[in-house]
C-alpha cells in the first residue's frame, strides 16, 4: 500500500532522559524514524526533553519540544500543533505509555490525531497481561502458569497453590523494574508490594518461575498486508531469570536445532500477526533445554534495545523501516538500503557471530547490590562481531574499557569455594568467575549445573582458558607464525600477549606484522555474501580475504567514538561524534567512524562514510588506521575513552587534529595544570599530588579540612571523595591502595562552567552555566541554569578572562570545557577538560550555535574566528534548566546523596520564560497531580524560615521526619529532603527511592524545587520559537 | 592435514580436513547454503545429492546430530566445506558431532576455509563445479 496522504504532520514522542533500561537505543530509533518520516515529506514534531540526543537536533525534526513527557504537557503541545498523526513506538516504554494515556484520556480523539503504526488496540493487547494471556490461550500459545494481581493477599494464595520459585513482573514499567524471583512466601510478599508500587497501573504478573530455560528472542517486522519477517533471532547466554539487558547475548541463536528454531519462529509470526503489529516487535521465549516445551515470556510491540542490537547485528534498519510501515507502506514497496536491489521483505542472513556484553556501573559503586535478576542494572553495552564466537566475545569484552585480560586479580586471590558461592549469587562478574573456575579445572558439567548456561557456551569459555594456557607456554622469541595466527584469529589481544611475554605492545605489533599477520575487513551486507551489496559497514577478522577497497587519495579523518554508555560518559559524546561527522562531511572530508556501542546513532552505517565496529583499544584503532591509510584523527568528541588513546596514537605517528598529547597533559596532569595556572596567575585550589599515605597526611595537615581527594585522569568523578575530618581521612587511608592521588583544598562556594570553541587565538563562548548546588556536587549531578541567575557580570568577566588566558597561552584549538568555583567575588579555575563535554549538546541546542561544527572546522584548518565571541543571555530571552536524572531505583545499595562522584544516568532540560517556570517543568510528574495535599518530609535542620516561606508559597506542608517514620507518612510525601550522611538518613533515602519519591540531599535543590511548585500556569513552546523570539528581541534592541 | 578447494581450475582455498584426508580428488558441483541454522537438514536434502555443500555461517554443528532423527540417515551431500565445525556440540538429543556423523558415512569435510570468499565467487554463476583435493596447488 502506498503512503498515507491524509496526514501531513506527525508527532513523535521520544523516550526522555537516559535511565537504566531506556538508553541511547531510543535515540538511534528516534533519529532513524524521524529522518525516515522527513524523507517521506512529513512535517515532524518531536517531543523529547533529553537534550543530549541526536534526534532532537533541528536536522531531524521540523519542530522540537524540550517539554516534560507528561500527559498534561503532551496535551498542550497537541493543542498548539494539531498534528495529524502520532508515532509512539520509537520512544520506548515512555513513549508507548504516554500515547496510551493520551488515548485513554480522549485527547487523541478530541484533536483528531491518527494513531500510526500498531493500533492502540494492538498495544493494549500486547501490554496488558490479562488481555494478552487470554489471547495467547486462544492461540494455544503456552504462557507460564500465572496470575494478574492487584494485592498481596491474592499473591500469597497463588504462591501457596503453585509453589515456589515464583517470578514477579510488574506491568507498565521500565526495564523490568521492581520484579524479581521469590523463593518463599515472605520474599513474595515483599516483591509484590514493591512491584505494585512500581507499576504504572498497579498491576503485577506473578508466575511460576521458569528460570534456567534458554532465553530466545526474535525481532520481527510486520506490515499491514500481513507480511511478517524475522530480522534476527538471539540467544541469551544467561538463561531465563537474568534480564536480557544484563545478559550476554549472542546472535543468531547457537544451540537451537532447526526444529526448535522453526517451532519458535512459527509461534512468533503467529503471535505478531494476531496482535496486528505494524512495524517492529520483540518477542521473548523460554525454551526448555531438554524438551520441545517452550513458553512465551514477553512481547514488546515497539522498537527496543534488542531491536537496536538486531539492527546493528544484521545491518537491517528496523526503526527506519518501521517508521515507513507506520505511514502505510508495505515491506515489498521499500528497498533494502544495503543491498539496494532487494526489497525490504528479504530476511537478513548473517555469516558471522555477534556477541553483546553489558556494561555495569558497579566498579564505581562498590556498595550497590551486584546481583542480577529480572530488574535490569546495566547502563550500556558493547557488541563484538567476527567469524568465530571466541573473538566476537573477546571483542565485546575488549570494548568495555576494562582491559583485555580476563584474569581478575581479586578473583585469582579468592578461594574456590568462595568463587562458587559468588557464582550462585548471579552477579555481573559471573563470566569472570566462571573463567577463573575453569582455570582451576572445574568441569563444564558442574558449571552447567550451577549456572544453567548452555554447555556449548561453557565449552567456548573453556577454549579461551585453553588459549591462555597456550599463550603462557610460549615466549616472544619462540612463537611461530601459525601459533600466533591462531591466537589472533581467536581474539587474543596484542596487549595481552605483550603482558604475558613481558615485551611492549609495540614489539608484538611489529613482530605480528613482520610475520604477515594482519586483520582483514569483512562487510556486513545482510545476505551472507549471496548478492552484491554496497555496504560501508565493516568488522575485522584475522582470517580470510579482505573486502575493503579504499581510496587513499582523498583527505579522510578518523572519529573515535565513546564506546558503551556508562555513568559519566553518556550519549552526549555520541551526539558530539555524530555532529563531528556531519561537519567533516560538509567540509568534503571522508569520515571513518570506529565504535562498538550497538545502541547508538554513531554506529548507524548511514552516518559516516565508513563504519568499523571494533573495540576502542589501541590495536584495533591502529589496524583501522593502517587499513584506511589514515593520518589524521579526531579525539575530542568521544569523551575520555578517545582522549586516553591520544598519546599512544601520537607515538605511532598520527596527527591528532588541532591538539597534541602534550597539551592534553598540561591540562589533565594536575601538577602541570597548576603550574600553568600559576604562570597565568589564575587562582586555583591549593592542591598536591601525593605518592603515599604519609604524604597525604602531611598535605592534609597543611591544607586543613575539608579536602577533596581523587585519582588522576578520571571519568565522572570516579573515586572522588570529600574528606572533612580526621576519622574520614583514616578510613580513606585504610581503604585506598592506589597512589598517587590528588588532594585539593575543598572550598565551599558556587560552581559554574562553560564550553568554548577556540581557534588557537580566539574563542567562542555561547553560554555560561551556573550550578544551583554548591561546590562538592559533581557537575553531572547538579541542577544548572542558563543564563546564570546570581553571578555578577564582574564574575562572568573574570571567568571569560581566565579562559582567554588559557586558550591563548596554549594556542588551544577545538572544544574546551572549563569548570569554576566562585567564592564571594573570587573566581577559581577548578578543572579544564580539553574535549567535548556533557553540556555541549545542551548549549548547542539552546543557543543555536553549532559548537561541534565550529570546532571541527577549526581543527581541519578550515575556519578561523576573527574575534572573541562571547554571548550574553538575559532572563528576558528564556531560561534553560538542566537537571540530572537518576536510576537509583535500579541499583539497590547506592545511596542517593549527591557528591563529587557522579551518580546520575541522564539529564533533562526545561525551558521557560522564567527560572521558576522552568523548574516547574523540570520536576513535572504525574504523581504531583494525583496527590491533593503536597507534603515534603524534612530530615535534619533545614526547616527554617526561608524554607517555610518557600513552602507556603508553593502550597506545600513541610513535615519534620524523626528517626522513626511510618511508611504511610512516606507514601503521602511528594519529596524528601535528607542531607545527612548518617545510617538513618541513608535508610530513609533508600525507602523514599523505593517508593519513587523525589529525594533531595542538597538544600539548594529543594529550594528551587519549591520555587517551581509555586508556579501555577505554564506553557509549551518549541525550541525554534524560543530562538526566533530571541532573534526578534535582539533586532528590536539594536534599533 | 591441509586440504584444498579448487574453483574454476585456478582459484585455490586452503583448509584443513576434519575427516580423513581425501586420497583421490573429488570433482563435483558446488552449492552454497546461507542459512544460519539447519545444517542437519541440508546434509540429507536429496536436492544436493553428491554435491559439495559450502556453509556461509561460520560455526556449524553447534547442536550436533540427533540420534533418533538423523544419525541413521545417510547424508546425500558429497562433501562439506565450513569455516569451523564444532567438536563439542550441546543438545539433549545429540549423540554425535557433525564430524563423527560425516566420518561414519565417509563424507569428507574441509574446514577453516573463508567460506564467504568462496560464495562471492559462486554467486554470479548459475552452476559451478569444484575440486576437493589433498594436493597442494602446483
Amino acid at each position: 500500500m502506498p503512503k498515507d496522504t491524509s496526514i501531513q504532520s506527525i508527532l513523535v514522542i521520544g523516550s526522555g532522559p537516559i535511565v537504566i533500561g531506556q538508553a541511547a537505543e531510543f535515540d538511534y530509533a528516534g533519529t532513524q524514524g524521524c529522518s525516515a518520516l522527513k524523507e517521506e515529506g512529513y512535517e515532524v514534531i518531536l517531543v523529547n526533553n533529553n537534550p543530549a540526543t541526536i534526534m532532537s537536533d533541528q536536522a531531524f525534526a521540523d519542530r522540537v519540544y524540550f517539554e516534560p513527557l507528561t500527559v498534561d504537557s503532551l496535551e498542550k503541545i497537541i493543542e498548539l500543533e494539531r498534528p495529524d498523526g502520532i508515532l509512539a513506538t520509537l520512544g520506548g516504554q515512555t513513549g508507548l505509555n504516554l500515547a496510551y494515556q493520551l488515548s485513554e484520556a480522549g485527547i487523541l480523539e478530541r484533536f483528531q490525531v491518527k494513531f500510526l503504526g500498531s493500533s492502540i488496540e494492538t498495544i493494549k493487547k500486547a501490554e496488558d497481561r490479562e488481555i494478552f494471556r487470554a489471547l495467547m490461550k486462544e492461540l494455544n500459545e503456552p504462557v507460564p502458569e500465572s496470575e494478574i494481581i492487584r494485592d498481596v493477599e491474592t499473591a500469597r494464595r497463588f504462591g501457596q497453590m503453585i509453589g515456589f520459585p515464583i517470578i514477579v513482573r510488574p506491568a507498565y514499567t521500565l526495564g523490568g523494574t521492581g520484579g524479581g524471583i521469590a523463593n518463599h512466601l515472605a520474599e513474595l510478599e515483599a516483591l509484590v508490594k514493591g512491584g505494585l508500587n512500581e507499576s504504572a497501573i498497579n498491576q503485577c504478573l506473578i508466575e511460576k518461575s521458569i528460570a534456567g530455560y534458554k532465553e530466545i528472542e526474535f525481532e520481527v517486522v510486520r506490515d499491514s498486508t500481513d507480511t511478517c519477517i524475522i530480522i534476527c533471532n538471539m540467544e541469551n547466554i544467561d538463561p531465563v531469570g537474568i534480564h536480557t539487558g544484563d545478559s550476554i547475548v549472542v546472535a543468531p541463536s547457537q544451540t537451537l536445532t532447526n526444529d526448535e528454531y522453526q517451532l519458535l519462529r512459527q509461534a512468533a509470526v503467529k503471535i505478531v500477526s494476531k496482535l496486528g503489529i505494524i512495524g517492529g516487535c520483540n518477542i521473548q521465549f523460554a525454551l526448555d533445554p531438554t524438551s520441545r516445551n517452550y513458553y512465551l515470556i514477553e512481547v514488546n510491540p515497539r522498537v527496543s534495545r534488542s531491536s537496536a542490537l538486531a539492527s546493528k547485528a544484521t545491518g537491517y534498519p528496523i526503526a527506519q523501516i518501521a517508521a515507513k510501515l507506520a505511514v502505510g507502506y508495505s515491506l515489498s514497496e521499500l528497498y533494502h538500503p544495503l543491498t539496494k536491489h532487494k526489497s525490504s521483505s528479504f530476511e537478513p542472513v548473517i555469516d558471522y557471530v555477534v556477541v553483546k556484553f553489558p556494561k555495569w556501573a558497579f566498579n564505581k559503586f562498590p556498595a550497590a547490590d551486584r546481583r542480577l535478576g529480572t530488574q535490569m542494572k546495566a547502563t550500556g553495552e558493547a557488541m563484538g562481531m567476527d567469524r568465530n564466537l571466541e573473538r566476537a566475545l573477546l571483542k565485546a569484552i575488549h570494548s568495555l574499557d576494562g582491559g583485555t585480560d580476563l584474569k581478575k586479580t581479586y578473583l585469582i586471590e579468592a578461594a574456590t569455594d568462595h568463587l562458587e558461592q559468588m557464582l550462585t549469587e548471579q552477579t555481573d562478574e559471573r563470566f569472570f568467575i566462571i573463567m577463573e573456575l575453569l582455570r582451576r579445572g572445574q568441569r563444564v558439567e558442574t558449571l552447567f549445573e550451577m549456572t544453567k548456561i548452555d554447555r556449548f557456551f561453557l565449552q567456548s569459555f573453556k577454549k579461551l582458558v585453553n588459549l591462555e594456557q597456550q599463550v603462557a607456554a610460549q615466549t616472544f622469541e619462540t612463537i611461530t607464525k601459525s601459533k600466533l595466527q591462531m591466537f589472533k584469529e581467536k581474539g587474543i589481544s596484542d596487549q595481552y600477549l605483550a603482558n604475558e611475554w613481558h615485551v611492549t605492545e609495540r614489539a608484538i605489533r611489529n613482530k605480528r606484522k613482520m610475520l604477515g599477520i594482519k586483520p582483514i575487513y569483512k562487510m556486513v551486507d545482510t545476505c551472507a555474501g549471496e548478492f552484491e551489496a554496497y555496504s560501508n559497514y565493516f568488522y575485522s577478522s584475522y582470517f580470510g580475504e579482505t573486502e575493503l577497497n579504499v581510496r587513499k587519495d582523498k583527505r579522510k579523518v578518523l572519529i573515535i567514538g565513546s564506546g558503551p554508555i556508562r555513568i559519566g560518559q553518556g550519549i552526549e559524546f555520541d551526539y558530539c561524534s555524530v555532529q563531528a561527522v556531519f561537519a567533516l562531511k560538509k567540509a568534503m572530508v571522508e569520515t571513518i567512524m570506529i565504535n562498538n556501542n550497538p545502541e547508538t546513532v554513531s554506529t548507524d552505517y548511514k552516518i559516516a562514510d565508513r563504519l568499523y565496529f571494533e573495540p576502542l583499544i589501541l590495536e584495533d584503532v591502529l589496524n583501522v588506521i593502517e587499513a584506511e591509510g589514515i593520518t589524521e584523527v579526531l579525539i575530542q568528541f568521544g569523551g575520555q575513552t578517545a582522549l586516553n588513546l591520544a598519546e599512544k596514537l601520537e607515538e605511532y605517528g598520527l596527527t591528532l587534529l588541532g591538539i597534541t598529547s602534550n597539551k592534553i597533559n598540561q591540562l589533565e596532569d594536575r601538577k602541570q595544570f597548576y603550574q600553568l595556572l600559576d604562570d597565568l596567575t589564575i587562582p586555583h585550589m591549593d592542591g598536591e599530588i601525593v605518592q603515599s599515605e604519609k604524604e597525604l597526611s602531611t598535605a592534609v595537615k597543611k591544607m586543613g579540612f575539608p579536602v577533596l581527594i581523587r585519582p588522576s585522569f578520571v571519568i565522572g568523578g570516579k573515586g572522588m571523595e570529600i574528606i572533612s575530618c580526621k576519622t574520614e581521612l583514616e578510613r580513606y587511608i585504610q581503604k585506598n591502595r592506589i597512589y598517587p592521588v590528588l588532594a585539593d583544598r575543598f572550598l565551599q562556594g558556587m560552581e559554574a562552567e562553560f564550553d568554548l570553541a577556540a581557534d588557537g587565538q580566539h574563542m567562542y563562548v555561547p553560554a555560561i552555566i551556573e550550578h544551583i548546588e554548591r561546590t562538592g556536587v559533581h557537575s553531572g549531578d547538579s541542577v544548572s541554569v542558563i543564563p546564570p541567575q546570581s553571578l555578577t557580570s564582574d564574575v562572568q568577566e573574570k571567568m571569560i578572562g581566565y579562559a582567554r588566558l588559557i586558550v591563548q597561552k596554549l594556542q588551544y584549538k577545538g572544544l574546551m570545557n572549563i569548570q569554576f568555583i566562585i567564592n564571594k567575588e573570587k573566581v577559581y579555575v577548578l578543572e579544564v577538560n580539553p574535549r567535548a563535554s556533557r553540556t555541549v549538546p545542551i548549549i548547542s541546542k539552546v543557543t543555536d550555535v553549532p559548537l561541534v561544527e565550529i570546532a571541527t572546522k577549526v581543527l581541519l584548518g578550515k575556519y578561523h574566528l576573527s574575534n572573541d565571541v562571547i554571548a550574553h543571555h538575559s532572563n528576558n530571552d528564556f531560561v534553560c534548566v538542566k537537571y540530572p536524572v537518576f536510576s537509583t531505583y535500579a541499583l539497590k545499595g547506592l545511596d542517593s546523596k549527591v557528591g563529587p562522584e557522579m551518580k546520575s544516568t541522564g539529564e533533562g532540560i526545561a525551558i521557560a520564560s522564567t527560572f521558576e517556570e522552568a523548574m516547574k517543568k523540570a520536576f513535572q510528574n504525574d504523581r504531583l497531580k494525583k496527590i491533593v495535599q503536597w507534603r515534603i518530609g524534612i530530615k535534619g535542620n533545614g526547616n527554617d524560615k526561608r524554607l517555610k516561606l518557600l513552602a507556603e508559597a508553593a502550597g506545600v506542608k513541610l513535615i519534620d521526619i524523626e528517626d522513626h517514620y511510618s511508611i504511610q507518612q512516606m507514601k503521602e510525601m511528594i519529596a524528601l529532603f535528607s542531607p545527612n550522611e548518617s545510617f538513618v538518613d541513608r535508610k530513609l533515602r533508600e525507602e523514599a527511592i523505593k517508593n519513587r519519591i523525589i529525594t533531595f540531599t542538597e538544600r539548594e535543590t529543594l529550594e528551587v524545587f519549591l520555587q517551581g511548585l509555586a508556579v501555577e500556569e505554564w506553557s509549551v513552546r518549541s525550541m525554534g520559537d524560543w530562538l526566533d523570539r530571541v532573534k526578534k528581541t535582539k533586532e528590536v534592541s539594536i534599533r | 592435514m591441509n586440504g584444498y578447494l579448487y574453483l574454476d581450475g585456478d582459484q585455490c582455498f586452503k583448509g584443513q580436513w576434519l575427516t580423513a584426508p581425501l586420497e583421490h580428488n573429488v570433482n563435483r558441483k558446488i552449492i552454497f547454503f546461507t542459512g544460519m541454522i539447519g545444517y542437519e537438514d541440508v546434509l540429507i536434502d536429496p536436492t544436493y545429492t553428491n554435491q559439495i555443500v559450502i556453509f556461509t555461517y561460520p560455526l556449524i554443528g553447534t547442536y550436533g546430530i540427533s540420534y533418533e532423527e538423523y544419525i541413521h540417515k545417510k547424508p546425500s551431500v558429497g562433501a562439506v566445506v565450513v569455516y569451523e565445525a564444532v567438536d563439542d556440540p550441546s543438545h539433549y538429543q545429540s549423540t554425535s558431532s557433525l564430524t563423527e556423523y560425516l566420518e561414519k558415512w565417509n563424507i569428507p569435510m574441509l574446514s577453516h576455509v573463508d567460506t564467504r570468499a568462496v560464495v562471492k565467487k559462486l554467486r554470479n554463476r548459475s552452476s559451478m563445479s569444484a575440486i576437493l583435493s589433498s594436493s597442494e596447488p602446483i
